[in-house]
């Protein structure tokens, strides 16, 4: 694995430039799609609905950019195996680089585009500070989270290849189930608050909108329960990898 | 090292990929076991160069892939030491869409390369591949020569301990060939073992010190390459390695008055072979026993290219065979096929029973070989000249390298000139 490493990299970058290959707007296409929705849901929920949430824009985009980030990784890294056939069934070579490079090239790109969160912040007015120094250990606990399904995914939909319309189904109705465009506040008192709560990315959007919208660290114990969950997805989901990786060759 | 290796794979009579059928009946699908590979078991030495030898589809491409890794052996262990780099099939790692350049490097690491390494070789990797000029084009645009050339430049670099290689050469025209297998030399002596996959006896021969044959999953004989080969060999001759298509041939049409028994090319000397130059004298002896005598009886032995291209047709009609074994005689003053691989169908169909007698489609390959290899499908000896006041001078063709990758046809010198 370690002699393959500078492969992880090179297909990072390959995933990167081939899914803005040939587009005019290039990387701008992996904003463009969060900013519309952004304009839709601040139109719906300070016009029409009324949120009491200050800087709307500024709190949806917080939480909305890590989420869409997530989504796309492990959608993507779920077709990584099958969608590679020909090299699976020639080359031997680590076959997790395939679903981590999605991985990854989804972190580069949220990266990136936390830099159009900023604009926004600043233009809104929004205080920041130094919570903003916990920015990278959750940008890392949510790839290694992000990673860990990846895995899991990748593997499975050999096998079973229906996973791949669950998890369009699946993003859709988690989406509700993390406070991204309300905040969890809203549900105080509520039943489906628990539910919420229950829902690992709730509490990293949480954490990311804690940082960017109220100006405050993150809630320790909840970081650190995230932290421990990625670390076990991870290890869990290389296990099953690895595990089915055996028959790969046969079943692509 | 290779102990009683067998490899099956699932033949899926219904296979369950849906959620709600295996919810329902909580199975993954009914199978039944292919084996592919039964109880092999060899040992090679270091620094040995050896020679997998069989049919289509007697396993010795899965056995390559259980020695590379990419499968797990159903049963029995395998044990390679050393650094592996294999070619299955090349081009297979190379983005259609990315230069040549790029592709050394995806395709490197893909091996298991450092980019530090690449990039100290990559000078090296490309002036063995000679494709200097082309390094920044897409590959996409790239011909299964140049494919050939690039994926073997990177695999070469490596420098692993032991190289397993399958059929692919045969892809590349003769010059690079001859190239390859001196490099392969080069490799061998610096104590790498190379395995290589193929059905030409010809290179196992020559290269090769040990030879495997597998015919349908088993080792049929392994030892010194030139006995290896002979009896294999014999055995397409004599229909042996055939024996599960001619018997499921024989199941099929078991009132069949007419049985082959055997198709085999001979060269001028009378020698058989399997692989032949471009215009040689080629004889087919074609034997069979007939259960009965049979009359209007028309004989078809058509050749086809790799690529199924239909190239020949070579007709016998209305004839007619007596009772008991008989061999039928084909004498062609030239084969003029381009260099390639090619495979015989044989047919005999019955005029006054309305239905063949023996059907055998591709089962006998050869291969033809010229230092052309233009592409084309054929052949015809010619002679070039110039016009002049003076009359006609012959030209000389000289085979260009670079040049002819190019697409530029370098004008041909005159005799006195061309003679370097």
């Amino acid at each position: 694995m370690l002699r393959h490493r500078d492969l992880l990299w090179l297909l990072t970058r390959k995933d990167l430039r081939l899914k803005y290959k040939g587009t005019a707007l290039g990387f701008l296409w992996s904003l463009l799609n969060p900013l519309l929705l952004m304009l839709v849901y601040s139109f719906v929920f300070t016009i029409i609905a009324r949120f009491p949430v200050p800087r709307y824009p500024v709190f949806l985009l917080a939480g909305i950019l890590p989420w869409n980030t997530f989504a796309i990784a492990i959608s993507s890294a779920a077709t990584t195996i099958i969608g590679n056939g020909n090299l699976i069934r020639r080359v031997r070579f680590p076959r997790e680089f395939l679903p981590l490079a999605s991985v990854l090239s989804s972190a580069v790109n949220l990266t990136l585009s936390l830099g159009i969160l900023l604009i926004f912040a600043l233009y809104f007015h929004q205080p920041l500070g130094l919570p903003l120094l916990e920015l990278p250990l959750l940008l890392i606990l949510q790839i290694i989270f992000t990673a860990g399904v990846a895995l899991i995914l990748a593997a499975v939909t050999v096998y079973l290849r229906d996973v791949e319309n669950l998890i369009g189904v699946f993003i859709t109705v988690m989406f509700f189930l993390t406070p991204i465009l309300y905040p969890l506040s809203a549900l105080a008192g509520h039943k489906s608050a628990y539910l919420v709560q229950l829902n690992p990315m709730a509490w990293l959007i949480t954490d990311y909108q804690a940082i960017w919208h109220e100006n405050r660290w993150p809630d320790p114990i909840q970081t650190a329960a995230f932290g421990v969950l990625s670390v076990a997805t991870l290890v869990g989901g290389w296990l099953l990898f690895r595990r089915l990786e055996q028959r790969f060759a046969e079943e692509v | 090292m290779v102990r009683g290796v067998s490899k099956s794979y699932r033949k899926y009579r219904k296979r369950h990929q849906s959620l709600k059928e295996i919810i329902a009946q909580r199975s993954r699908g009914d199978w039944e076991d292919l084996w592919a590979l039964r109880d092999i078991s060899f040992q090679v030495e270091h620094g040995q160069f050896v020679g997998i030898i069989g049919h289509n589809g007697s396993g010795k491409s899965t056995l390559l892939k259980l020695l590379t890794g990419i499968m797990p052996p159903s049963t029995g262990e395998i044990q390679v030491q050393g650094r592996v780099a294999s070619l299955l099939e090349l081009g297979a790692g190379f983005q259609p869409e990315y230069t040549g350049r790029e592709n050394i490097y995806l395709y490197g690491t893909l091996l298991g390369m450092r980019r530090k390494e690449i990039d100290r070789y990559y000078d090296s990797i490309v002036e063995f591949c000679e494709l200097g000029e082309f390094m920044e084009m897409p590959v996409k645009n790239y011909s299964s020569g140049m494919y050939v050339r690039l994926g073997f430049a990177v695999a070469v670099h490596l420098d692993p301990q032991v190289l397993l290689i399958d059929e692919v050469l045969a892809v590349g025209d003769a010059n690079f060939q001859k190239k390859c297998f001196q490099h392969l030399f080069k490799l061998r002596k610096r104590g790498c073992t190379i395995v290589l996959v193929t059905h030409d006896t010809a290179s196992v021969e020559k290269f090769c010190e040990h030879a495997i044959w597998i015919d349908h999953g088993r080792t049929m004989a392994q030892g010194k390459s030139s006995q290896v080969v002979q009896q294999y060999l014999d055995a397409v001759a004599g229909g042996a390695s055939i024996e599960h298509a001619a018997k499921t041939e024989e199941e099929r049409a078991a009132d069949r008055d007419l049985t082959i028994k055997g198709l085999r090319f001979l060269d001028e000397d009378g020698r058989q072979v399997l692989m032949f130059d471009t215009g040689a004298k080629v004889r087919i002896e074609i034997d069979f026993e007939a259960r009965r005598s049979l009359t209007r009886l028309e004989v078809g032995l058509t050749v086809f290219r790799e690529d199924d291209f239909r190239c020949l047709d070579l007709n016998l009609y209305g004839t007619s065979v007596d009772k008991g074994p008989g061999r039928w005689v084909v004498d062609t003053d030239r084969v003029d096929l381009q260099g390639g691989r090619y495979v015989v169908t044989l047919a005999v169909f019955d005029r006054m029973l309305q239905r063949f007698q023996a059907f055998q489609d591709r089962q006998y390959p050869f291969t033809v070989h010229d230092d052309y290899s233009a592409g084309g499908a054929f052949y015809t000896a010619h002679r070039w000249s110039l016009a002049t006041p003076d009359g006609l001078v012959p030209l000389i063709s000289r085979r260009p390298d670079l040049q002819e990758l190019h697409g530029m046809l370098e004008p041909a010198q005159p005799v006195g000139e061309a003679s370097r």
